[in-house]
């Protein structure tokens, strides 16, 4: 049996590794393989992104090379797929290759999509690309005070990515004690400071703590050089505008039609692409209405692991996928908290502490074992 | 009372101080040892060869052997003895040798159990 998980982020690598462990007996007899193609021959810890942003991580600490994240069983190439075609069992790759499968899983994640806003590429800061975040980094250095604002856009990856780099924003700028001159204005799309409920009434006090304002119902329609407007017919001004984009899904899957914006109509529970049974999706490439974070593709990975391998050894999958999502907040101050869901319990964040910044510190380092299958 | 008051306090005082001193960068210092820890256990844990030489290992007679074998390093290196002559004559009389012989015998003992499925 041919297993073909097409992308070598978080979700493919932990799921490729959790399927060569439990497989390991048929990988050695030859009765299944696993081939992982990827567009890349380095991993990054996306996640580190944010801190790089902010001066706290250097980019030579997201990377590792994919071959030493996977295991000897699993074969890994890099040529990218630029078309699926599913009714044939197959793919075509950048190098001409065709590979065929009997169980693709699609990994490809997501990319921001600043351009679907009118000048929003050109006048603000982001922080999901190697290249952004050290940009936004020698902006932050050069601006001496004035009004900041923080737009977001829907869908985007990391749920809590919007609170982290406000609260990361006032440390940095209490660090260079130039607080007192800036004006961190928030703002969001829907009617609450955060999509979740609860996550939304732990942030919104702290706002208040600490002097940052907020807009609510704020989507961006136009950016100038110095102005977001919103679809609401609102507008702020701003000297340094930084924002978390709206995203799309793998460019490849959108061409290939295989859902809307490049997000694969997706099975909640058992990860099956809708209407196929042997085209897996996980990660930021699903449509599943629930936050687009590693943690996500993380435990997608280790329910479909197991129901790939046991369809494979016993003919039948075994497990649901709960829907459940573990994102850290940093919430500045050195203290952290964070929110853990599913689809049938909300999250219910505590008070931020230091040892749970410490947790999340820890985590950044750890998180190579954790793609290796470990933690 | 006043004897848990003072751990309490010695406790809590401990944790502070442990807390202080600590810093981002020492977390993540020993988080990153701790996952190529984890990572080399586990290849360590997961690799058929390792298991293999461990079983080896507990075998009586190859641990006896190994014993012997360092016993005899040792005191190769203690006895200052001649080196052997050179070319083909002085290659036999290093062969005749019963010592070189144990030794010969020994190694092919190991090579062909460790070769075995």
């Amino acid at each position: 049996m041919k297993i073909l998980i097409v992308g070598g982020g978080m979700g493919g690598t932990i799921l490729a590794n959790n399927l060569a462990r439990r497989l390991r007996n048929e990988l050695k007899i030859g009765k299944v393989s696993i081939t992982m193609l990827s567009a890349s021959d380095k991993h990054m810890y996306q996640p580190g992104l944010l801190y790089v942003a902010v001066g706290k991580m250097n980019p030579n600490e997201l990377y590792r090379d994919q071959v030493s994240l996977l295991e000897p069983s699993i074969e890994f190439k890099v040529d990218p797929v630029t078309e699926f075609d599913l009714d044939n069992n197959n793919v075509k790759t950048q190098s001409g290759t065709t590979y065929n499968y009997d169980i693709i899983v699609i990994a490809t994640g997501s990319r921001t999509h600043a351009e679907g806003t009118p000048g929003l590429a050109e006048n603000t800061e982001m922080f999901y690309t190697e290249a952004d975040a050290v940009k936004m980094y020698k902006r932050l250095e050069s601006f001496d005070g004035g009004k900041v604002v923080v737009a977001v856009g829907v869908p985007h990856k990391c749920p809590m990515a919007p609170l982290e780099i406000t609260f990361m924003l006032v440390d940095y700028f209490k660090q260079r004690g130039i607080w007192d001159d800036v004006q961190l204005h928030y703002t969001y799309p829907i009617g609450r400071t955060h999509s979740l409920e609860p996550v939304a009434k732990w942030a919104t006090p702290e706002f208040d703590r600490l002097g940052i304002t907020y807009e609510t119902l704020f989507n961006m329609k136009e950016v100038t050089s110095d102005t977001v407007l919103s679809e609401e017919g609102t507008e702020a001004q701003f000297d340094l505008l930084v924002t978390v984009p709206a995203h799309k899904g793998a460019q490849v899957v959108e061409d290939s039609g295989l859902g809307a914006g490049g997000f694969i109509p997706t099975d909640r529970q058992r990860l099956n692409m809708e209407g196929r049974d042997n085209v897996f999706v996980i990660g930021d490439t699903t449509n599943l209405p629930i936050s687009k974070a590693g943690s996500t593709a993380h435990f997608e990975a280790e329910a479909l692991a197991e129901n790939i391998a046991n369809t494979v050894t016993i003919g039948t999958a075994t497990r649901d996928y709960d829907g459940k999502v573990f994102c850290f907040i940093e919430a500045g101050e050195g203290k952290a908290t964070y929110a853990m869901f599913n689809y049938q319990n909300p999250p219910d964040p505590k008070a931020p502490t230091a040892g749970l910044h410490w947790f999340k510190t820890a985590y950044n380092k750890m998180y190579w074992a954790s793609a290796r299958g470990l933690l | 009372m006043g004897q848990l008051g003072n751990i309490n306090m010695e406790t809590e005082r401990l944790l502070e101080g442990a807390g202080d001193a600590l810093s981002d960068d020492i977390i993540a210092r020993l988080a990153e040892t701790s996952g190529e820890l984890l990572c080399i256990a586990d290849r360590l844990a997961r690799s058929e060869g390792l298991m293999r030489l461990l079983d080896l290992l507990e075998r009586e007679h190859i641990i006896n052997s190994l014993v012997e074998l360092g016993e005899a390093a040792a005191a190769a290196k203690a006895s200052h003895a001649p080196s052997a002559g050179g070319g083909i004559g002085g290659m036999l009389k290093t062969m005749s040798d019963p010592d070189v012989q144990d030794a010969l015998k020994f190694f092919s003992t190991l090579f062909k159990e460790y070769k075995k499925p």
